[in-house]
């Protein structure tokens, strides 16, 4: 469904990611993990337009992607969390899932229309009784959750999260992953950077390891953790990110 | 408040509006007062569609307006055309250049956008000062003559009255109307973040072109208006006080709501004309000092302006209250 190669993004001389390739089938949970700064949310960057690749491809269902508008990509059914959420501030809830749903791969109808499925995707992510609160006002679960909700709301195939459980508590983890899990059932297919570990584990059926910008390991959550250089890399001295034992 | 409340407040205040020249008689004055609440109203409103929806404070729409004025008087000057038409070709005409003129400045942000649009202002201005063509300084002036419907042309207050009357209903259901729609929520979600808009799909350039060309349209028709009821227009309307006057009720009343300028403009329209009136003569420019102070206060004290001050204070009443049972749809 989507394959990704030699991607290589550097910044004014600084090499963010380096000839990362890796391919993801239809249907699953893929999971990207590394150290802060190891490249991942860049990676998600070149995947979803918001940067150019210095270098490589990016290829979505066979099609050449790298080179699409920003914009398009709903449009051809890739939606995206940001780690650093950016909620619609001022609007509420059920305005921020609303907007999702006039974009994507809606057909172009009415507000009437839009609001239902913004209901509807509001209902499926829990925050029927907040859809009055303005965004700025929620907590940092019902944020993530909306963050999810509004690209939910575009209707994609593919959905990109980007550290959707940072921040939360155990119970909130809980949640999030149980909700990851039932967006995956309806058949969407997930790829998500995430630093907790349990949820990586349990969710994913392929993890992709960067480290400095490189693709270290890719494979089950077995062979990944398993790796003698990702144990190196998560337990060495050279750095001091761990993961967070959440 | 619900539903029903609002429909029901909207159509006694149009009543009443409807009605009002007639309570009040004949009061050039007071009717005058009217006339120029409902014409900064409007335009306010169709600043509020670039500047609160979409997030793009302009100080460039006195230009517009400006155009608006001069283009529909030199149709009716030079041409004999009908203002009616000048109105319409405003909309087309100013609403399509602001759009391209506006297109390069779209990668600037917050006060640099604001200073683009002074500059794009005063260019004009100092255009029609030097163009022997418009009148240079002297402006122009519209032809004299009996009333005429068609060249809109009244001797009475009332028919503009009215017009005027129209012309801010007519741009608020608009602006209504937009408000729930796709190009609406797109300029929305371009205001609160455009990474956030560029990622559930809007384009955002374009609707910021879409954006830009409404809100300069309506507010020059707003200007073919103006050309049309005092009858005498020079490059001085395009002066940056202008656009500041024609902010004042969107912020005042909230820019984030689509009433939000018709409220302002209830409230501070006539206030501003009664001070223009009875202290001019002493302190000259007071109703700018006033301006600024209020400016001020409602930036430091409810930047969410008036209605935003009304919702918060309704929420908390609505919170206070034993909560509504279940979470289904609304
Ligand atoms: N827009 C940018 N400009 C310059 N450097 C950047 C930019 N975005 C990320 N970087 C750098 O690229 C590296 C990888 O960052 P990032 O992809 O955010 O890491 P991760 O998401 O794995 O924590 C970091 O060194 C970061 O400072
Ligand atoms: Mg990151």
């Amino acid at each position: 469904m989507l394959k990704v190669e030699s991607l290589t993004k550097i910044f004014r001389g600084l090499k963010a990611v380096s000839n990362v390739s890796f391919e993801m089938g239809e249907g699953g949970i893929s999971g990207m993990i590394g150290p802060n700064g190891a490249g991942k949310t860049t990676i998600f960057n070149m995947i979803s337009g918001f940067f150019r690749p210095t270098e490589g491809r990016v290829f979505y269902r066979g099609r050449d992607i790298t080179d699409l508008p920003v914009h398009k990509y709903t449009g051809e059914g890739i939606a995206r969390t940001f780690q650093i959420m950016k909620p619609l501030a001022h609007m509420n809830v059920l305005d921020n899932v609303v907007s999702g749903a006039f974009f994507g791969r809606n057909e172009n109808r009415g507000y009437a229309d839009a609001k239902e499925k913004a209901l509807e995707i509001i209902e499926f992510t829990h925050l029927a009784d907040k859809r009055h609160f303005l965004a700025k006002e929620l907590g940092t679960a019902d944020k993530k959750r909306l963050e999810l909700a509004r690209a939910l709301a575009t209707r994609p195939d593919l959905l990109l999260l980007d550290e959707v459980m940072a921040g939360l508590n155990p119970i909130e983890t809980d949640e999030a992953m149980e909700l990851v899990r039932k967006i995956n059932r309806s058949g969407i297919t997930i790829l998500m950077i995430e630093h907790v570990m349990r949820a990586v584990v349990d969710l994913c059926s392929e993890i992709l390891v960067l480290h400095h910008g490189e693709r270290i390991s890719f494979g089950s959550p077995e062979q990944v953790m398993n790796d003698p250089l990702v144990i190196e890399v998560y337990l060495g001295k050279d750095d001091g990110y761990g993961i967070s034992r959440n | 408040m619900s539903k029903t409340g609002k429909i029901f407040l909207a159509a006694l205040a149009f009543a009443i509006a409807c009605l009002l020249p007639m309570i009040m008689g004949d009061e050039p004055y007071i009717i005058h007062i009217f006339i120029m609440s409902f014409y900064i109203g409007s335009i306010s409103m169709a600043w509020n569609i670039l500047g609160g929806m979409t997030g793009q404070l302009s100080l460039g729409h006195a230009t517009f307006m400006g155009l608006g004025a001069y283009l529909t008087a030199t149709l009716v000057i030079k041409a004999d055309v009908s203002p009616w038409i000048g109105m319409a070709a405003s909309f087309l005409v100013v609403g399509l250049m602001a759009a391209v003129i506006f297109y390069p400045c779209f990668v600037l942000r917050g006060p640099y956008f604001t200073l683009a649009t002074i500059a794009f202002g005063e260019t004009f201005r100092n255009l029609l000062m030097n163009w022997p063509y418009v009148g240079q300084g002297q402006g122009l002036l519209m032809p004299f003559g009996d009333d005429d419907f068609w060249a809109m042309r009244f001797l009475s207050k009332m028919p503009y009255y009215y017009m005027s009357l129209f012309m801010l209903i007519g741009i608020s259901l608009a602006v209504w109307r937009l408000d729930r729609s796709k190009w609406g929520y797109a300029f929305k979600t371009i205001r609160e973040d455009e990474d956030t808009a560029a990622a559930i799909g809007v384009d955002i350039a374009r609707y910021k072109l879409y954006a830009t060309f409404l809100s300069a349209g309506f507010t020059a028709v707003a200007g073919a208006f103006y050309s049309q009821y005092l009858r005498f227009i020079d490059p001085e309307i395009m002066m940056t006080v202008f656009s500041v006057e024609f902010v004042l009720p969107a912020i005042i009343g909230g820019i984030s709501f689509v009433a939000g300028p018709l409220v302002g403009a209830i409230l501070i329209i006539p206030l501003s004309e009664f001070l223009r009136a009875h202290f001019a003569g002493v302190v000259s420019g007071i109703n700018i000092i006033v301006y600024a102070v209020i400016l001020i206060l409602v930036i430091f004290l409810k930047p969410s302006g008036l209605l935003g001050w009304l919702r918060e204070w309704s929420d908390k009443r609505r919170l206070t209250r034993v909560p509504e049972k279940g979470g289904g749809h609304a």
